[in-house]
């Protein structure tokens, strides 16, 4: 569980690392971001992609 | 009569100026901006860049991240309101999770996490105990693989 506390962590720019299997080509990922207990539609800006493996 | 048919190119000019003013203030910031719970493909987001903070260059400033093999996401959170808000992890179904990587049928959690603040630039390193420096605590179960370093 993360928890954001913090109203300003907002426009702070959050990588985040996945180790995954070789075989996941890039073609085949999907990234997905969903909060479910709080209904008010929060919107996030995807600023990269891809790092190498 | 004449006042009238002055009246309303003014009118129909404050009401563009309006709608043009309305239209930048609601303009999203550069960048791929979704809701959440709306899925991204990584292949269709080749073209998307960071530029000030460039993950890739602060990257390798840090010993931390170096050697790190593997999928790199970056995004900003836009949230309301004046609290915050938390994303839930589930270490035995990562489809259950608030954030996730899938392949094919296999989803994955993150493995490790970063914090750049826009106003310093800095990268606030995360582990598998805290968020480097943010009051950004894991709670629960630290992340299960502890294979990054190799």
């Amino acid at each position: 569980m993360i928890f954001i506390d913090e109203t300003g962590f907002q426009n702070h720019l959050l990588v985040l690392f996945f180790d995954i299997p070789a075989d996941c080509g890039r073609e085949n990922l999907v990234f997905s971001i969903t909060q479910e207990r709080d209904k008010v539609k929060h919107t996030f800006r995807f600023d990269a992609g891809l790092a190498s493996r | 009569m004449a006042s009238n048919c002055i009246k309303l190119p003014l009118s129909l000019a404050s009401a563009l100026l309006f709608l043009a003013t309305a239209a930048l203030a609601q303009a999203p910031p550069p960048g791929d901006v979704r809701r959440l719970g709306q899925p991204i493909s990584l292949a269709s987001s080749s073209t998307l860049t960071v530029t000030r903070e460039d993950p890739q260059a602060w990257r390798s400033g840090y010993p931390e991240f170096k050697n790190i093999k593997g999928i790199l996401v970056a995004f900003r959170l836009q949230f309301k309101g004046t609290y915050g808000f938390s994303f839930g992890t589930d270490y035995e179904d990562a489809s259950k999770s608030d954030i996730a990587l899938r392949c094919g049928n296999r989803w994955f959690n993150f493995d490790k996490m970063a914090a750049v603040n826009p106003e310093t630039g800095r990268a606030q390193i995360g582990s598998s105990q805290n968020a480097g420096g943010v009051p950004l605590p894991w709670r629960g179960r630290p992340p299960v693989r502890h294979d990054l370093y190799r």
